[in-house]
């Protein structure tokens, strides 16, 4: 009898505990759930910018194009209006572009797709700055969106 | 207790998972990522970078960068592979003096002057010890103990190196595991007993093939194959080279030779390619990709996944080829082999599951990620190791949902399928009446929107409920089951604490045929359910309408216009008679004129507002569509 009742004590000690804990779980699984949920719009927010920055990429080589002294024909004029809203938007949502041209290389927010000869047009500077930027990077509350892409003087 | 981590340490990229809460893992890098590059480099500010940061300054600086150093773990330094990829990776390697390798790499205490030579062992620890340290940082507690991944043909020296390297960073290797292996074990092939395995890793560089046999308590490796130059960066370049080819016919222009051009044709490449494993057709569209005396030039292609397939037709055929090489080499042929597993990013093209599907003659196992499969398994083996993945407790899933009928004989839901339990759930219903003093809950089960197509499991009334306007009595509804999925379903008149319940045992004993006959009714009436519910919906909301209509009549007296009263009672006569015919469409139309005559009831109220403040005034507001009656207490 007695023994029967240790057995079923020590069961019972094991019953609470092992539901204590799932309770336990549950209260953390709850809180980490929230993180993760936060995390998750931050993610999609950033999956879709991700798919919008290569069209911004290529408004920026657009007007990169528009020749000399032709920056005030009305449709130039319109389309960089255009160029100036997107930028506005990507403000107003707390995304920030990167500066590199005359930063230092930093692998952190910026990747090397070449290098430049210290001795030619956009390679002045000292070696290991960055010297052109071919596609912009951008930052969102302190998070990489995506790296710079630069060219760093040799 | 602390965790035991599985690592994927790739020869391109490496992954960490961690069971948690008796489910693998994948636990994300400092910079966000699951996966990271294995790459690791001795920048010229001489600090020593690890993963993709590494990977962004290869470019500038190709002879301190080392990757893919996985190929030379635990080799000899005259072995022809070693001598083969000595061709191919741009930074130095030599004999050790032990006859190993040795890569170099520029020393960053010596500011990266001189270089300083390490053993790949070396290296791979400084991969593997930042997935430990980000790992810690995620968990938040230490991680001494590993189980690390190879590949099936590693020789006893490189599955020693691997070791070692584990050792290096910091870690107590518990066990040194088949990359194949792992594979099987992340979809639990291990119980299955006396059956074999083969699995087809198509990686981002290397081919690898491993035929598995489960016995008793251990997996075999039978056989192994493959090319460890052939992968799918090999389909990337094919898709480069054909957007190439197709410029310089087009413009004449060599893109080839303009390495931004290249830059992007090579991102545009990759994307496409992942684009045609989920859609039939994909554009390449590159605005402004080089220009000439001309002016600018775009490059805009469409491709279809039937001419990327023609593309990379040989290398899907040559993976085949292996198969069937090493099947006939280990003396099997296809039909000996029960499951067939896939692993790697490049198994998601269509083309390439069908070459394999149509070898063996049946379904391979896919479901789950490719690319973090391995990772996956080796957490599943920690989770063995550390006693995690018993079965301590099975917990049950009710299969088909539960809910109970409500106006206009719609099936409402309250507890979904697959929902674990012991499991509570409460909704509070109302009186679709005025001063209606009894409720009947209708208990049913199933994935069909309409209580007549679900399965009855029982019903009771609720009485008693004090009389009050629709819509006022707040009637509170439980669903319960416990473990032995027993249900008891209770309902509560809140006002008068009266309630009512109802036991219904083995709600879940639905044999499994039952359940997949009602699965698969509720697919095929999909579309007809989803019109007979829109109908009732339009039905309840002209209801609701209806019901103001006639409170704002009532209400209005001499303080709006005969002729308003007329129209709102005509439109309210026309939506009485929509309601009875069946076109939706009828009944929302007729719904819109009567809340907008409506809406001339409220401004006419406001014009002539009551002597009195206070007199009746929400009967104005009640003029919005679809507004429910609600209590102003």
């Amino acid at each position: 009898m007695e023994k029967e009742i240790e057995k079923i004590k020590k069961e019972r000690d094991e019953y609470l505990d092992g539901w204590k804990r799932a309770k336990a779980d549950f209260l953390n699984y709850k809180k980490e759930e929230e993180e993760r949920m936060q995390a998750t719009i931050d993610f999609s927010r950033r999956c879709l910018l991700e798919k919008i920055l290569p069209i911004l990429d290529n408004l920026a080589r657009a007007e990169k194009e528009i020749p000399e002294g032709e920056r005030e024909n009305k449709v130039y004029k319109g389309f960089l209006q255009i160029v100036s809203q997107w930028q506005e938007f990507l403000k107003s949502e707390g995304i920030e572009a990167i500066e590199s041209v005359g930063k230092p290389f930093d692998p952190k927010i910026h990747e090397a797709v070449g290098e430049v000869d210290p001795s030619t047009g956009s390679g002045q500077g000292e070696s290991g700055v960055v010297a052109e930027e071919v596609e912009k990077g951008y930052i969102m509350n302190g998070t990489l969106i995506r790296p710079a892409k630069v060219k760093v003087v040799k | 207790m602390a965790k035991i981590v599985g690592i994927d340490l790739g020869t391109t990229l490496s992954e960490i998972a961690v069971m948690e809460g008796g489910e693998p893992k994948i636990i994300e890098n400092r910079e966000g990522a699951r996966v990271t590059p294995s790459v690791v480099a001795a920048a010229k500010s001489g600090e020593i970078l690890v993963g993709i940061q590494a990977k962004r300054q290869q470019i500038t600086n190709p002879k301190n960068t080392l990757f893919q150093v996985k190929r030379l773990m635990g080799r000899r330094f005259s072995d022809a592979s070693v001598q083969q990829d000595k061709k191919l990776l741009p930074y130095e390697i030599k004999e050790g003096e032990d006859g190993g390798v040795e890569v170099k790499m520029g020393d960053p205490s010596a500011n990266s002057g001189q270089g300083k030579w390490y053993k790949p062992s070396e290296i791979s620890a400084m991969v593997l010890r930042k997935l430990k340290q980000d790992a810690e940082e995620r968990l938040g507690e230490k991680i001494t103990e590993a189980i690390i991944t190879v590949p099936a043909y590693f020789d006893d020296s490189q599955r020693k190196a691997t070791k070692v390297a584990g050792e290096i960073a910091g870690l107590e290797v518990k066990r040194v595991l088949n990359e194949p292996t792992a594979a099987a074990l992340a979809y639990g092939l291990n119980k299955k007993k006396d059956e074999r395995i083969i699995v087809y890793d198509f990686g981002g560089g290397t081919f690898d093939i491993s035929i598995l046999e489960v016995s008793a308590d251990t997996i075999e490796v039978k056989a192994t194959g493959g090319d460890t130059h052939l992968g799918g960066e090999d389909f990337d370049q094919k898709v480069m080279d054909w957007l190439i080819d197709q410029f310089r016919k087009d413009e004449g222009i060599d893109l080839s030779k303009d390495p931004l051009a290249l830059q992007r044709l090579k991102e545009a490449g990759e994307k496409a390619k992942v684009e045609l494993s989920t859609s039939l057709e994909t554009e390449i569209n590159l605005p402004f990709i080089t220009s000439d005396a001309a002016g600018p030039k775009h490059l805009y292609y469409k491709l279809t996944r039937t001419q990327l397939e023609n593309l990379v037709r040989e290398y899907i055929d040559r993976s085949i080829e292996l198969v069937k090489q090493t099947l006939q080499e280990a003396k099997f042929s296809p039909q000996d082999i029960q499951e067939v597993v896939l692993v790697g990013g490049q198994t998601r093209m269509p083309a390439m599951q069908e070459a394999v599907r149509n070898l063996f003659g049946k379904e391979p196992n896919k479901s789950i990620n490719p690319d973090e499969v391995v990772a996956i398994g080796a957490a599943v083996q920690a989770g063995i190791m550390q006693g995690d993945v018993k079965d301590v407790l099975l917990l049950d899933v009710t299969p088909l949902s539960l809910g109970i009928e409500t106006l206009g004989g719609v099936n409402t839901v309250l507890i979904q399928k697959n929902t674990t339990v012991p499991t509570r759930k409460s909704q509070v219903f109302s009186t679709a009446a005025d001063s209606q003093t009894s409720v009947e809950v209708h208990v049913l089960q199933g994935e069909r929107p309409m209580a007549q197509d679900s399965k009855s499991l029982g019903r009771f009334i609720l009485d008693g409920i004090p009389p009050a306007p629709r819509g006022m009595p707040q009637v509170e509804v439980s669903f319960d089951i416990d473990a032995n999925g027993i249900l008891s379903v209770t309902a509560k008149d809140k006002a008068s604490g009266k309630s009512q319940s109802i036991r219904i045992e083995g709600s879940t004993g639905i044999s499994a045929e039952e359940v997949e006959r009602m699965k698969k009714e509720a697919e095929l009436h999909a579309q007809e359910d989803r019109k007979k519910q829109e109908m009732i919906e339009a039905r309840n909301a002209a209801d609701a309408i209806m019901y103001t209509a006639e409170k704002a009549l009532r209400d209005a007296g001499d303080k709006v216009g005969e002729d308003i009263k007329k129209e709102v009672g005509e439109k309210l006569e026309a939506l009485k008679k929509a309601k009875e015919g069946d076109t939706i469409e009828e009944i929302k139309q007729a719904g819109e004129q009567l809340s907008q005559a409506l809406q001339k009831i409220g401004a006419a109220m406001y014009q002539n507002p009551p002597a009195s403040p206070g007199s009746d005034g929400p009967a104005a507001e009640g003029g919005q569509e679809g507004e429910k009656p609600s209590s102003n207490q």
